[in-house]
């Protein structure tokens, strides 16, 4: 017996019953993700079978946030931020793995699909550049990408990882499984992820946010306490 | 060592952080005042966000003010009657810079108008300080050269008298000065002394050392409520990075206060002015040079 095949059938000992309804079944080795002090970016892996003919795309999305875009421009010598244009509710996040086998137009087009913004060529010239510039930003952060991330053991047996960048936010994140053919999805899961900070950073953000007046003026009472200790120190000696 | 600043959302290297607080300590030990208006532009230097700069220098103030105001409270240099004016004018003044700040960080320029009044606030402040003490060691002269302003002072309406200070002036001239120092307060994260100081002395006539107590008095209650205010309306307040802050400042402020009993005042007050003209050219140039992209990403 071969390798993978091995690989199919422990795969199918580990795996949660309840996934096993569709066409797509798949088990992740981490379903929560701590950013700690030191976080420089993690790893998921991923392995899954499909019980149907076509190819997994996965997609990997973040937090939805309002982004802005200014234009710099020069004024008496300094450089002002204007011209702004909003891309509302994108999301933070948003890796697409796609399968060296696959037709690049295909996900090209189901990438479109997904991802549904103001069409570029509606647009004028600065907020097609801004749009631009923004997912260049994206990439090179990489927050946004799409990479051929997907590797089939066999023709139903197939496994990926997921990388998580550095500078990732805390918030609900969900990797979506899309069993395409011929543009088709002919099956769809979702799992969430949760990316959330831990320790004192995670304490301290939380207290700030949710109780931000006894936030203030507990730092106020630090403040004062740690400057009538310096006094008494100095006094003292 | 690094250390991430959870509400800034950055990391830091800890000593650095402790060494302008030491930094900035050591120039409060030296001139009493809060130091903000070094760290503040040193922290924006290393990458932290304005707005994070400007609050945690802010509560860092609290500190080193109320650390310096025990110490005149102790020898009754406090006019708290002038004080209390000067805080209720400060107030304002830290409501309105609090809603400008909010308003300008929406529009994505909230840099450039830290900047701006840096440069502004570092070049009339150093230029002055740098003149009068050259002039002064130049001379061998004292420097006596007071704004013998207050008999006008006398002559507007609402007059009160400070017996503490042994002044009587009209209510106006500080309010109008502590509203203005209460917005720098919250646009700077500086506690605002670099004006009141002065102004209390030049203009309205009172003893040096009350109107240091006086003026380190009203900044604790301005910082503090500009602290506040920003923990709740902008979210801006990180608190490691403020502590970090205060622990470096307050052994700063005690080197600060021994190495001041070894220089004289015209050399201590060109070193400081050799300092604020060194940061106003190193603002200046990076507000003025092209900057490598055009277009800046704001996540809202």
């Amino acid at each position: 017996m071969s390798l993978q095949r091995y690989f199919f059938i422990l795969l199918f000992i580990l795996l949660p019953l309840k996934l096993y309804a569709g066409a797509i079944v798949v088990d992740l080795d981490k379903r929560n993700i701590a950013i700690e002090s030191d976080f420089k970016g993690d790893k998921i892996a991923v392995y899954g079978i499909q019980r149907l003919n076509g190819k997994i795309v996965i997609e990997f999305v973040g937090p939805t946030e309002n982004i802005s875009v200014l234009q710099k421009k020069r004024h008496f010598g300094m450089w002002v931020n204007e011209n702004e244009s909003k891309f509302d509710g994108m999301p933070f996040l948003y890796h697409i793995l796609y399968s060296s086998g696959q037709r690049g137009d295909e996900v090209l087009e189901y990438y479109y699909k997904l991802f549904q913004k103001k069409p570029l060529f509606e647009a004028d010239e600065l907020y097609r550049k801004q749009a631009l510039y923004l997912s260049e930003y994206m990439y090179e952060n990489e927050l946004y990408n799409i990479t051929p991330g997907v590797e089939y053991l066999s023709d139903f047996f197939f496994k990926a990882t997921i990388t998580i960048p550095a500078e990732v936010r805390e918030g609900d994140y969900r990797i979506n499984f899309y069993l395409l053919e011929e543009s088709r999805i002919a099956d769809k899961i979702s799992i969430p992820l949760n990316i959330s900070k831990i320790g004192l950073a995670a304490l301290l953000e939380k207290f700030a946010e949710k109780y931000s007046l006894i936030y203030g003026i507990t730092s106020v009472l630090i403040a004062i306490t740690l400057g009538w200790f310096a006094s008494w120190l100095f006094n003292k000696r | 060592m690094e250390i991430y600043l959870p509400i800034a959302e950055v990391s830091v290297n800890v000593f650095t952080i402790l060494f302008i607080g030491l930094l900035s300590g050591v120039l409060a030990g030296i001139f009493g005042v809060g130091g903000g208006f070094l760290s503040t532009p040193l922290l924006i230097f290393m990458g932290i966000a304005p707005q994070y700069a400007v609050t945690s220098s802010a509560t860092q103030a609290i500190a080193s003010s109320f650390s310096g105001y025990s110490n005149y409270k102790r020898r009754d240099l406090v006019d708290t009657k002038l004080g209390n004016l000067l805080i209720f004018g400060g107030f304002i003044g830290a409501f309105a810079g609090i809603k400008f700040f909010v308003a300008l960080q929406k529009t994505g320029n909230i840099n450039l108008i830290i900047n701006i009044f840096y440069i502004i606030f570092l070049g009339v402040i150093g230029s002055i300080m740098f003149i009068e003490s050259l002039s002064s060691i130049l001379k061998k002269k004292k420097d006596s050269n007071t704004l013998n302003l207050n008999k006008f002072l006398t002559k507007l309406p609402w007059l009160v008298d400070f017996p503490k200070s042994k002044i009587t002036l009209s209510i106006y001239p500080p309010l109008l000065i502590s509203v203005f120092s209460g917005i720098l307060v919250a646009i700077m994260g500086i506690g605002g002394g670099f004006i009141l100081v002065p102004a209390m002395i030049y203009i309205f006539g009172m003893p040096t050392t009350t109107a240091i107590g006086t003026s380190l008095y009203q900044i604790i209650f301005i910082t503090a409520l500009t602290t506040i205010l920003q923990a709740v309306k902008g979210h801006n307040l990180d608190l490691m990075l403020s502590v970090l802050l205060i622990i470096g400042s307050s052994v700063g402020a005690q080197i600060g206060v021994r190495f001041a009993s070894k220089l004289s005042a015209e050399k201590l007050r060109i070193f400081l002015a050799v300092l604020l003209l060194t940061l106003l050219l190193t603002l200046l140039y990076r507000t003025m040079s092209a900057p490598e992209v055009l277009y800046e990403v704001i996540f809202q």
